[in-house]
């Protein structure tokens, strides 16, 4: 019959991995199940099979598989903003994605900007915000009795979502409030609604593939 | 000596299995789907009977690398408490496996040629 680990030794092992040169939960958890399964798997004692695992992951590899890991990780999101942006352009994604962008053109050429504005990119701007907000929460939670984790994923969606914010910033809300007047900002939108169009698709695909990325790789690191 | 030759050997050994790592991970996940890292060394010590011990220092920076370049996609779910993280393979790697191991059978027939052994692929 396999062994499984005891309360104190789920403790112990989690302080034992905590100490070494890691910061980022992903690895955290994999180094954990990696040790606890050959534990469980293996005939040695629970002090030997953490000695004997320790030869390999010592702090130079660990500090090393650390530093690289976020570079890794964002390459792998953007692998995944690449498919899900090829997806949008997929049969039959096809006639969807056009509806989507005929739809969003004629809302930005026949509706009045100050309502795009607030009905819009607000909820768009609420939602990748509150999805940063979440998942910053989530980090300062998430800890051992002796030390917080930051999540790689997370940090590597961070510039993704931050994007549309930043977009929002600069062309809608800083101007309006520090370098000129609100109305011809408005005129212009509405002279150039090609402008705010792209503004929206950055908004939205940002938004969608942020959400699939937090759902997939994030959430289940956390709850 | 010996343990001087034994020593040699076993680098030697460590130092060719380095250089097809991800073809081993890349196969192996095309035979069994999806694996998590432990997983990986354990089917490797039972497929060449203890001969070929897989090191975790190796094969995490690998399985991270793979990920990172499309080859492999990943999950995590929850078992026994603890988060486990499992590899497979995309359809990029699918492809890039199926291309690996022409690779490498391309060169083991060379090598086959080249040194004289008498090697059976199959």
């Amino acid at each position: 019959m396999m062994r499984t680990l005891t309360g104190k030794q789920k403790e112990h092992l989690s302080n034992h991995i905590a100490k070494k040169p890691i910061d980022y939960i992903e690895l955290y958890n994999e180094f954990y199940d990696h040790y606890a399964s050959t534990y469980e798997n293996g005939d040695e004692d629970f002090k030997a099979t953490l000695e004997n695992l320790d030869q390999e992951f010592n702090y130079y590899k660990v500090k090393s598989i650390n530093e690289n890991l976020v570079a890794k990780t964002r390459k792998s999101v953007n692998q995944i903003y690449i498919e899900e942006f090829k997806n949008f352009w997929r049969w039959p994604q096809i006639i969807s994605t056009l509806s989507i962008i005929f739809l969003a053109y004629s809302f930005i050429e026949f509706l009045p900007m100050k309502i795009l504005l607030w009905y819009v990119f607000t909820p768009f701007l609420i939602f990748t915000t509150a999805l940063l907000i979440y998942g910053g929460i989530l980090t300062t939670r998430k800890k051992n009795s002796i030390k917080k984790f930051k999540s790689a994923h997370l940090t590597a969606t961070h510039h993704f979502l931050s994007l549309p914010v930043t977009l929002f910033n600069l062309t809608v809300f800083l101007p309006a409030l520090f370098f000129e007047p609100y109305k011809p900002r408005i005129e212009f939108y509405e002279n150039h609604p090609l402008v705010p169009f792209i503004l929206m698709m950055v908004f939205f695909i940002a938004s969608y593939i942020g959400f699939k990325v937090f759902r997939t790789k994030i959430r289940v690191q956390y709850l | 000596m010996h343990k001087e030759i034994l020593y040699t050997c076993i680098m030697a050994n460590q130092q060719l299995i380095k250089g097809s790592l991800s073809t081993i991970v890349l196969h192996l996940l095309q035979s069994s789907g999806e694996m998590y890292g432990y997983e990986i060394t354990q089917k490797v010590k039972q497929l060449t009977s203890d001969e070929i011990k897989l090191t975790e220092g190796a094969l995490y920076p690998t399985l991270h690398k793979l990920e990172a370049e499309g080859t492999l996609t990943t999950e995590s779910r929850k078992v026994d408490g603890r988060v486990r993280k499992y590899y497979r393979l995309t359809e990029d790697g699918k492809k890039a496996t199926a291309e690996r191991m022409e690779e490498l059978e391309a060169f083991l027939l060379n090598m086959q040629r080249v040194l004289g052994f008498n090697l059976k692929l199959g």
